[in-house]
Parts: structure tokens; sequence; C-alpha cells
């Protein structure tokens, strides 16, 4: 059997001869990041073997090999911040795209914080290719790689916060339907095909031992999913945000590769998710790179000069969402871009990085479908988008995104500038609630059932709804 | 009189309001310009399919003016009716396969073909291998379109190509697969005879097909 040498740790692997690189990598626990999911489409798992350059996804293993694997394609766990004291609650965020554990007191006080890279990034960039790895035979091979990430984050907080781990009482988790059911190793057919009904439908608390062997002695608790596409995590934003409490009638927006958003107030909350695709993420973007050192997060014009920021200093390596968002609305209202988003050339930030024409048509086609389920939502609703007296901006690219921007490329109704508010990452704010207040699972409950849900692609209007969301609104001459 | 080149070119612009204004002349005039109207939208419809394959317009161009075209046929019905505008029409089948709910790429294909001289059969969404098989051998159709979006369609398109084998019908039908998953190895390992990421190409083999 050919022996693999994965660099710089110098681990040895074995593997049957022929199998695909990315998979032994995977199995082995590293995490080559593969938006496409290893279809040989997106040409982000490069590695270096023996010295040549080639995609992890489209290699296999025949003889002895020595792959070379960039820094960032190792699970990595940011310093763990906070102060230590007793934890007795964990609260999980499971994201499509990172993982963010909570280490809380007994009375909600958070001690420690870490975040880390979903390692089943491996498997594909968006819950669509998660879904269809899972159909394909690799549904325990997502789920020991989620739990094996969210085991990591609880060693990182518990030390951080000198917690034994096997004293924690109680974790709560929240995520979207294909995170939770991938977490606790349940089929994901049901979001493979319509009418894509949810799997968890009732809240309740098992023993969390099973699932994270890490807290032997806590209860874990499992939120209710509202519908196929709008998980726990919208749920528990509107928890954190007292949604169903509100007077204002309030937008609540979760961006992410699944855009999920409700609108209402204590007379009724409706809600819809879309599917914007991970473009707003940097995925599928030809310089779209997560925000991480080197990624451009923040761009805009000085003096008729194009400036832009770059997280952690340094050498650009590409853009992250905030940044890719920025650079639309620059170039929108430099007159580059018309308003059916055809572009004459590419649009360069730098020498080596720009924008092409398929970048931007990915952007409209992201943007288009936030937009017009914000339209369709209000329109559902019956309420003008004048009448919407705030906009939540939860999750971690709705808190970098900048509001004028996603104002100026039209993610966002124009209208509603002025009312924006982010509110970082309220579905993790949601499951902090669900730890350690005992009342909130029962609210989670009832509150999944009161959400009434839209589904977007069964409304006449839609299509021509999506058809104009797509536009720009040209520079003004 | 109508300047039918102008509504062509409104039509290739996407210029609701003045194509609007155009077919509502039509029809304030008595209507019986309505088969020339009609000849006109198909002319932009054709201009809007060149620029889509030139990439100057995007799939959100192509929703809006497959809805123009159907909007333009809801103003030119009663007109249309008893007009031998376009002579006698080629049928053909066209449905998003079965597992796949996505109806906008198919309605835009609906309405490219129908603007190419097609009767189209439009068996709906989530259509089981079966019901085209049946619809096919019910009306007499050989020409058929399977569209579909999620990678799962690939399966339902190749469990269709395959109903029809078992039927013993293979050799009577020309099928064509399309839609964002489907490429020449998708293709070949389904078993269709052709396939497409543009309405433009699905019209242009779907009229090589029927001889029009």
């Amino acid at each position: 059997m050919p022996v693999l040498t994965v660099l710089p740790d110098g681990r040895q692997l074995s593997v049957p001869v022929g199998t695909g690189l990315l998979k032994r990598l995977r199995q082995a626990g590293f995490y080559p990041d593969a938006p496409c999911g290893g279809l040989g489409k997106c040409g982000k798992c490069r590695v270096s073997v023996n010295g040549a350059e080639v995609l992890a996804c489209q290699t296999a293993v025949e003889a002895d090999m020595t792959v070379l694997l960039p820094e960032r394609y190792r699970l990595y766990f940011p310093a763990s911040s906070g102060k230590p004291g007793t934890g007795a609650l964990l609260a999980f965020d499971i994201g499509t795209t990172t993982v963010v554990c909570y280490l809380l007191s007994d009375t909600g006080e958070i001690l420690a914080t870490a975040s880390a890279l979903n390692p089943q990034t491996a498997f594909g960039a968006d819950v669509v290719s998660r879904i269809r790895a899972a159909l394909a035979g690799e549904g325990s091979a997502l789920t020991a790689a989620v739990r094996r990430c969210m085991e990591a984050l609880v060693g990182s907080v518990c030390e951080t916060g000198s917690t034994d781990p096997a004293a924690i009482r109680r974790v709560a988790v929240v995520g979207n339907s294909c995170m939770q059911q991938l977490f606790l190793g349940l089929p994901v057919e049901n979001l493979a095909r319509p009418p894509f009904a949810p799997l968890l439908r009732q809240a309740k608390t098992v023993a969390c031992g099973p699932v994270l062997p890490c807290c032997p002695a806590a209860e874990l608790l499992l939120v209710p999913d509202i519908g196929g596409f709008l998980g726990a995590d919208i749920l528990g934003c509107v928890l954190a945000e007292n949604l169903q409490e509100t007077e204002e009638l309030t937008l609540l927006l979760d961006i992410g590769t699944n855009g999920e958003m409700v609108l209402g107030s204590r007379k009724g909350l409706l809600a819809c998710a879309t599917a914007a695709g991970p473009a707003l993420e940097g995925a599928g973007i030809h310089f779209g790179m997560r925000g991480t050192d080197g990624a451009i997060d923040r761009v805009w014009v000085e003096n008729g000069n194009l400036r832009f920021h770059i997280l952690g200093g340094g050498e650009p390596k590409g853009l992250c969402g905030s940044g890719l968002i920025d650079a639309v609305a620059v170039f929108l209202e430099a007159g580059q871009i018309n308003r059916r988003g055809r572009v004459a050339a590419d649009l360069h930030l730098t020498q080596r990085i720009f924008l092409s024409q398929e970048d931007i048509r990915q952007v409209q086609l992201a943007k288009g479908a936030i937009r017009a389920g914000i339209e369709l939502l209000a329109e559902q609703m019956g309420v003008k988008m004048e009448e919407i007296q705030r906009v939540f901006l939860a999750g971690a690219f709705g808190s970098a995104l900048n509001p004028a921007s996603a104002c100026r490329i039209g993610l966002i109704p124009e209208e509603l500038l002025e009312k924006i508010t982010p509110v970082g990452n309220a579905a993790g704010a949601g499951a902090i609630c669900l730890a350690w207040d005992e009342s909130a699972l029962t609210l989670a409950q009832a509150l999944a059932e009161q959400i009434r849900t839209i589904e977007l692609s069964s409304l006449s209007g839609f299509p021509r709804r999506f058809a104009k969301s797509m536009e720009f609104r040209e520079a003004k001459s | 009189m109508i300047d039918f080149e102008a509504l062509a070119q409104a039509m290739g612009e996407l210029d609701e309001d003045t194509v609007k204004e155009f077919l509502e002349q039509v029809m304030a005039e008595g209507g019986s310009d309505a088969g020339k109207a009609m000849d006109a939208c198909q002319k932009g419809m054709d201009t809007v399919g060149k620029l889509f394959e030139e990439g100057e317009y995007f799939v959100g161009d192509l929703i809006y003016a497959g809805e123009l075209m159907t909007d333009a046929v809801e103003t030119l019905k009663d007109a249309l009716v008893g007009t031998e505008n376009t002579g006698k029409k080629a049928k053909m089948i066209l449905c998003t396969v079965k597992d796949d709910l996505h109806d906008i790429g198919k309605n835009i294909v609906r309405s490219m073909l129908e603007a190419g001289g097609f009767e189209v059969v439009d068996l709906g969404i989530d259509v089981p291998p079966q019901k085209v098989v049946e619809a096919a051998k019910d009306e007499g159709i050989s020409i058929i379109a399977l569209s579909g979006v999620l990678t799962l369609a690939l399966d339902s398109m190749k469990a269709t190509v395959r109903a029809f084998a078992d039927a013993g019908m293979r050799d009577q039908v020309k099928i064509i697969i399309g839609g964002a998953p489907v490429s020449e190895d998708a293709c070949r390992a389904i078993g269709a005879d052709e396939w497409a990421h543009s309405p433009q190409k699905t019209v242009s083999v779907c009229r090589d097909w029927a001889g029009i």
C-alpha cells in the first residue's frame, strides 16, 4: 500500500491504491478548502505533490507520495479569549462556514469564546454540496468532521476558562437544518428532495455523551427547525433579538451561504430562505477568499483613487465578502458596470487582483435572490418597504458588511440604509440564551410553530422579481 | 401603421413600456396585425438569445424576456386565434424532471421555443419518467426536452431516458437535456442525444430535429 507523507506535519498515512487525495486527507483530519465539493471546478484545493502543484480532488494516490499543504489547510483555532471562572454551560453555533463555541457560567456570563472553520468545507462550500456528499456515502465522515471540530473547540474554551469539560452541565446547539442533522448523524434525504420538510420538529433534551464524548455529564438541547431551509440558527436569531415581542416592524437578515430572513413584530413573524449561494462569502469568485489574513475587506475611493484595507496588513491575496460588495459598489459608481451587470473588461483592484465578468454574475445571482426575498416577504406581509422600521444584519458576513455598499449594489433596498444595525452573531447569541435560560427552549418550540414561512419559488411573482433584483442602479452621470 | 422593426428592437432591448405600447396599439387598431407583431416579438427574442450567448445579457434578462413574451401572447391572443401567423407548428415536450422543482429555466426555454415556432407541451415540474413517456405516446411527440437545476436531476434524466428505452420507444424520440448540471459527460452517461446550457442552443437543436 502506498504511503502518503503529509508536510509540514510529517504525518505518514497508508493509502489504498487509487484513493482520491482529497478524500484521504479529509479522513486524516486535514480539510483542504474545496468549495465546489471536489468536482475539479473551483481550483481552491491546490496542494503541492512531489514539488508540482495539483488539485487534491483530481489526484489519485497511485504510489508513494509527498504532499505539502499550505498552512491554512489545517484546522486552526484562533486563541480563545476570555477570563477564567467556573464554566458550566456550552453554546454552539454551527455555521456552514464557521463553528463558534461559547463557554458560559451558570448565570450565562461568557467566559471564553473560540471559533474554527467548519471542516466540512472540504466537502463543499454550501449546504447543497454537503448534502450531495452525504448522499454519496460521506455522511458519517461529515458527522465526524464537525464533531471533531466541536470537541477541539470545547478543549480550547475549557482551557481558557479553566473548566473541566466533564463538569459541563448543558450544551445548546443551533445551526441550519443541514448542519444540525449532520451533527446528529441523521440522514439528510429530506433536504435533497421536495418538499424539504424539516426532520427536527420538536425541541428536546438528550444525553450529550454519545454525541460529544468530551462532555459525558451534559444534557444536549436540540432546537427545532422552522422549515427545511429555515433552521434553528435563524430561530436563535429571533430569540436573541426578541423579535416576537418587539413593537417595531423589524427585518432580520442572516446573510450567509443560505440567506435566511424574518420580518415582523409582536403582531406576527414571517420567514423565508433564499439560495444566495456562497459568492458573498468569497467562494465561486476568482479572487474570493474568506475573511482571513491577506483578504481585502474594505474598498473605497479617496480623492479619486481606489483605496483598500487588507486584513492583517501585508500583501493582498484576494477579496472576502465585505470587500467584494464594496468593490462592486465602487465600480458601479465609477460607471464600469452597467445596469445589466455587463463589464467591458476585468475590473482591477491591483495588478494581480481583479473582478471578472463571471464574478459580477455570481454577485448578481446572490444579491438578486436576497433582494427578491426581502421584497416578497414585505409584499406577503402587506407592508411597504418604507414601513420597515429596523433592519438587523446578523452573522459574521452581515456584521462585516458596509451597509452603504450593500444598499448601493441593491442587496438591500436603498430606502432602508439608515435603519440598518449589525447585530453580530445573533444565532450564537440565541444558543447562549438557550443554554442558560431554561424557559428559552419552550419559547423556541412555540416560535417554531408560530413563525409562518413562505416558499419563494412557489409565488407567481418570484421569477420577475428575481430577474429585476439582479439589475444594478447605474451611476448618476 | 406599426413600425415592426422598432417593436422587434424594443423586445430585443427588453423595453417593456415600448413593447406594451406597440401591442396595445395593434389591438386598438383591430388586431389584424397581431401575427406580424408576434413575428416581430419573436425576432426580438432571437436578439435576446444572441445577446445572452455573447455574454451581454444574463439569466435575469432571459427571465424578464420570457415574462415579456408571455405578456405579449396574452395581449395578442384574441387576435391571434384563427390567424395563420407562422404556419404549422412542430410539437414537442418540455418539463423539469422528477425531484426538481425549478421552473425558471424551463419557462425561459419554453418561451424561446414558442418564439422559435414550437407548440410546447409543458408537463410542469417534478415530472416522473413514466408521465413523459405517456405524454409522448399519447400525443405522438418525438422531441423531448428535459430540464433540471439540481445535481440530483441528472439521475431523473437518466431514469427518463431509460423509461423510453423500456417502453421500446428510444429510437422514436430525440432527447435533449438542459440546465446547470448537464455537460458532455453527463449527456453521454445519461444516454441523451444532446445537451445545452443556453436556451438558444436548445432552440436550434430542436429546430434541426423538427426540420423547421
